[in-house]
């Protein structure tokens, strides 16, 4: 007994068309990236970078603000990039994952700035007072210790840099990296222990683990 | 380098094994750091101490999911006399229960330590010295400073500028503005005085020294009353009103730039300075580019998409304050998150300020003071108030109990406009939502599956809440809108609402349209076709409707026929639509090439096919030349379809290929286009006989679309149909069996027992039961085949005889030969009942009837 005749098909296979979607740069860079295209990561990359670097120092010098939201950035570097604001989920979640770490870099080299200003001008005072430089230090050693994590578990090293250098939301991390906010959280908190330890449970001093330390 | 710990599949975005190398799961692409190469990065993978650490990592993940008091005990026994790595594993658990000062510090105060510059205090601006710091706010840090040269005796607040454009650049800039900037002398206008730049570079601008707090902070430290707000308020846009007309605008208007001297004087700061900062050339003209500094919570929609700058920006920043003002708020301060708050800003129409203002003050800003806000909130500059003075004089109508002009009509106007603009994104989210709830699947991951999706309709049910809701919350009952609002309610809730609308036709037709079009993609087809019928009724009683609305209506109506298979009427809708849009938007409009597309592939489907393939042809050309690549893959894949269909399959092959590789390259994997297109290029291995080619294209499709679709939805069906023929004719036959079940079911589902979709399936899923040996099965399912077929009219009559033929043999195999004959008399009555009658049918039954008739004697 064979199929009815012409029935095997169904003709899922023609489609109406109603509405279009408008593409620009940005989300082909993006759907580059998706494809695993590196240089469009790069390019991607680059120009979070550099915008998110002239945003963090315009907040910072020309609002003077006690504090920089570096998720507000994050947000703003996107509406500047995708000024459509109307990037599908997926889309989103690889902008995030690659602002957030381009963030981690921007803050990096304003560590490392700092320490190399502070060497040549000890005289000046920092604004925060009660951590002076050591902040700076801190981060330069944080982002040490990370590079190791980043080895080990990739992920994790990724959920910090959502969580703690892109202040990013645990649901926007999870968006970010395509896994359930319960593993964020998991992963956040073995990273921080990691982190932590790897710091000097005290803090401040970067000192690098016991038991042969941090490979260097 | 995969994460060692278990995680549960993603929540969207591909599935592990599906080979497209674009899982969101996977390890980002290493990153282009800056210069300086880290030690760590360079060591060697077997490096001795990296394995240590990345043991000590995963005994310590172990270690942590374990109750304390049993931990010791685990490490004993997996540390087992490696000291080092023990005390490790330790101090990872103690690192894990202790704060740490940096690790658990806001991102933002570390931030803003990192960026900061040291402190300048003491130091010369030109012929400033700084006294203290007095502010952080605003475009820069303010310093108290006085004139070191004695020339004045004056203190200035001096504002230091660390962003934007340098010293020299700022300097020439302030040199040109500067007569324009001077000559902005009103008494509550903060006067700019000076700018230039320090020794090193550092540009600065000195300006009238105001001590005084917020507008806002001062009327609530006060208790002031609506009208004594309202006063204050005027007197800012009548000195904005002052400023605009000598064009300056400010840009930057927020409650820190309107202060109140202690003597409860307004003065109005920073005029002048954004536009000094943002970059941009000498004119004074008005509609030059947004600056980047900015305050997003007041911010115009112009403003957060980069457009042209007015006085209008001003009007609607001003209408912010008011919010502020009267409800203590600002309208999307409910918007945590920044992005969202942007995007409320452009999209979404601001909450009436009376909805947020406690009881008795309620009834005094409902009406009136609602529609100036709102008017001054409006997203497009050209519906705002003019001019900052005619806002002020409309308040000012306010306060002598007047008319005021702000019309609130323009709220049915902002709804249409919304409608518009979201149809589809509406469909396509409410879809996604609704048809996962569906699910009837008996699938492995299932559970895995379905708290994913959970989590994932969680997400996307507040988005389409937020959506309708805005829709339509001035007409949902106050009960609805608790947490146990379903969106179905809200649909019908909308649908309901409607009603009301019948004082305003046009929009009453498009939110019909709208919401038929979410029930049609969710396949709700009868609940559909009645909404769109109510929509062209309207349109019919109109005397001209809108066209391109009704040229949508049509359209719908065309894909709704086109999704039930019901081919004349979608070509009959699809024409007429294509040729009302052709009229209004000339040959060439996009609009009107997707219309003919609708007309092309409707043609096709009823016998058509010279002319579809003429004005296929016709639309790759021109969809080629418009560099529209997404449509030129929809051309290919409906070029391929015709070839298919004529048996053509090197063609096909070569039209689907082309389209596939297309949609792979422009769209997310997940895609139902990518789905459909992998669906086609299987089909054509298959008549082709490469088998083993066509059945991971097969799989991919079913994946992919029940990733997108969930469970119950016919694309899904059709998957599964075609991946179970496919393992069917291969003579993988227990492998078949459940995704000819699943298509079956889930048709029958959706369209019915009476369809003759159901009839197709439910054959299919006899014969591979009969080829299974399972005839008893079989029966009952051709008995549906047979329900299905008749119901669908005399056109299927040849079907129907097939039908009784296969239950003649399931019957004669199973020795009930009484009843074989019976339904082998029933095949021949049926092919004569049919219209036409297919003698191929006829002679076979006829034959098999003979040849049992005749084993029989």
């Amino acid at each position: 007994m064979g199929p009815l005749p012409g029935s095997i098909q169904k003709d899922g296979y023609v489609q109406l068309a109603d509405r279009r979607a408008t593409d620009d740069e940005f989300t082909t860079l993006l759907a580059a990236v998706r494809e695993g295209d590196q240089d469009a990561f790069r390019l991607l990359y680059e120009r979070l970078y550099a915008e998110l670097r002239r945003l963090a120092h315009s907040v910072r010098a020309g609002y003077g603000a006690e504090t920089v939201n570096t998720t507000a950035l994050v947000h703003e570097a996107y509406l500047k990039l995708a000024p459509s604001g109307a990037l599908d989920a997926r889309d989103r979640a690889h902008f995030l994952r690659i602002a957030a770490r381009a963030m981690r870099q921007v803050l990096i080299d304003a560590a490392r700035r700092r320490q190399t200003r502070a060497k040549h001008e000890p005289d000046l005072v920092a604004y925060v007072a009660e951590d002076s430089g050591d902040i700076s230090c801190d981060v330069v050693a944080l982002d040490r210790a990370l590079v190791t994590l980043e080895r080990i578990n990739p992920r994790q090293a990724s959920v910090v840099e959502c969580r703690f250098f892109a202040g990013l939301s645990v649901e926007e991390t999870a968006e970010a990296l395509a896994v359930s906010p319960p593993t964020v959280k998991r992963d956040w908190r073995i990273a921080r222990a990691w982190l932590a330890h790897a710091l000097g449970a005290a803090g401040g001093s970067g000192s690098e683990p016991p038991a042969g330390g941090m490979p260097r | 380098m995969r994460p060692p710990a278990g995680d549960p599949e993603p929540v969207s975005g591909g599935r592990p094994g599906d080979g497209s190398g674009a899982a969101p799961d996977a390890p980002a692409p290493a990153p282009v750091l800056a210069g300086e190469g880290d030690p760590a990065a360079q060591v060697a993978e077997d490096d001795v101490a990296f394995q240590l650490a990345a043991r000590a990592h995963a005994i310590f993940s172990e270690v942590l999911d374990e109750p304390p008091e049993r931990r010791a005990e685990v490490l004993d026994r997996v540390c087992a006399g490696d000291a080092a790595l023990r005390a490790w594993v330790e101090g990872l658990l103690e690192a894990e229960s202790t704060e740490h000062p940096l690790l658990d510090t806001e991102v933002p105060e570390i931030a803003a330590a990192l960026l900061e510059d040291p402190d300048p205090a003491g130091r010369m601006f030109g012929p400033y010295r700084i006294v203290r710091e007095i502010a952080r706010g605003g475009m820069g840090v303010v310093y108290l400073a006085e004139r070191a040269d004695g020339v004045f005796d004056r203190r200035v607040a001096l504002k230091v500028i660390r962003a934007g454009p340098d010293g020299d650049a700022l300097a020439a800039r302030f040199l040109r503005e500067r007569q324009i900037l001077a000559s902005l002398q009103h008494p509550n206008i903060a006067q700019l005085l000076d700018g230039g730049q320090s020794p090193d570079g550092q540009p600065f601008l000195a300006m009238e020294y105001v001590e005084g707090e917020p507008i806002t902070r001062y009327c609530e430290s006060r208790g002031l009353g609506i009208e004594e707000r309202l006063e204050l308020f005027v007197t800012a846009c009548r000195a904005v009103d002052y400023a605009h007309r000598s064009l300056v605008v400010h840009r930057d208007l927020k409650p820190a730039h309107i202060v109140v001297t202690p003597d409860g004087v307004v003065k109005l700061l920073d005029f002048g300075i954004a536009k000094l900062l943002s970059g941009e050339g000498p004119s004074a003209d008005e509609t030059q580019t947004a600056p980047y500094v900015f305050t997003p919570r007041y911010s115009s929609p112009e403003q957060i998409r980069n457009g042209p700058i007015t006085t209008g920006t001003d009007v609607y920043a001003l209408g912010v304050v008011l919010f502020e003002l009267l409800t203590g708020r600002t309208p999307f301060a409910d918007i945590k998150d920044g992005f969202e708050a942007m995007r409320a800003t452009l999209e979404t129409d601001p909450p009436s300020p009376s909805a947020l203002v406690p009881g008795d003050r309620r009834a005094r800003v409902r009406g009136d003071l609602d529609a100036i806000v709102l008017r001054a909130l409006a997203k497009d500059p050209a519906e705002r108030y003019p001019t900052a003075g005619a806002l002020a004089e409309d308040i000012g109508r306010w306060l002598r109990f007047e008319p005021v002009q702000a019309r609130p009509a323009s709220a049915a106007y902002r709804l249409r406009k919304f409608v518009r603009r979201n149809r589809a994104a509406l469909a396509g989210v409410v879809a996604l939502v609704l048809v996962g709830a569906a699910s009837l699947a008996a699938h492995n991951a299932r559970i895995t599956r379905e708290r994913n999706r959970a989590e994932l309709e969680a997400k996307k049910a507040g988005e389409v809440r937020d959506f309708l809701l805005s829709m339509f919350k001035s007409n949902l009952p106050h009960r609805a809108l608790g947490d146990t609002l379903r969106v179905s309610d809200v649909l019908e809730s909308g649908v309901q609402k409607t009603d009301s609308l019948a004082d305003q036709p046009e929009l009453q037709a498009l939110l019909l349209i709208t919401i038929g079009d979410v029930y049609r993609v969710l396949a709700r087809f009868d609940r559909a076709r009645e909404l769109f019928e109510r929509a062209m009724a309207i349109y019919e009683g109109m005397d001209a409707p809108p066209p391109l609305d009704l040229a949508d209506a049509l359209t719908s109506m065309a894909m709704l026929h086109w999704d039930l298979r019901q081919y004349e009427e979608a070509l009959r809708y699809g024409r007429e639509a294509y040729e009302v849009r052709r009229r209004e938007l000339g040959d060439d409009h996009p609009d009107v090439l997707s219309s003919l597309n609708n007309v092309a592939t409707s043609s096709a489907n009823v016998g058509l096919v010279d002319e579809a393939l003429r004005l296929h042809e016709e639309l790759l050309r021109k969809w080629r030349h418009a560099d529209n690549h997404v449509e030129v893959a929809v051309t290919l894949n409906n070029i391929g379809v015709l070839h298919f269909r004529q048996g053509r399959y090197e063609e096909a092959e070569r039209f689907f290929a082309e389209a596939l590789e297309i949609r792979r390259r422009l769209l997310p994997a997940t895609h139902p286009d990518v789905a459909l297109s992998s669906n086609n290029l299987a089909a054509v291995y298959r008549e082709l006989g490469r088998m083993d080619e066509a059945e991971p294209l097969y799989r991919e499709s079913l994946e992919s679309r029940l990733q997108v679709f969930g469970d119950g939805h016919p694309a899904v069906a059709t998957a599964h149909f075609n991946l179970g023929r496919l393992l069917h004719v291969k003579g993988e036959l227990a492998a078949a069996e459940p995704h000819m079940r699943a298509a079956f079911e889930i048709d029958r589902r959706v369209y019915g027992p009476e369809h003759p979709e159901v009839g197709v399936d439910a054959y299919n899923l006899a014969a591979l039961l009969a080829d299974m040996g399972d005839c008893e099965s079989a029966l009952p399912v051709l008995a549906e085949a047979v329900t299905a077929f008749e119901a669908s009219g005399p056109d299927w009559g040849n079907r129907v005889a097939r039908v009784h033929m296969a239950r003649g043999d399931c019957l004669g195999r199973l020795g009930r030969r009484g009843e074989a004959v019976a339904a082998l008399r029933a095949a021949v009555r049926a092919v004569e009942l049919a219209s036409p009658p297919d003698s191929t049918v006829l002679a076979d039954a006829r034959t098999r009837l003979d040849s049992l008739l005749v084993a029989g004697w």
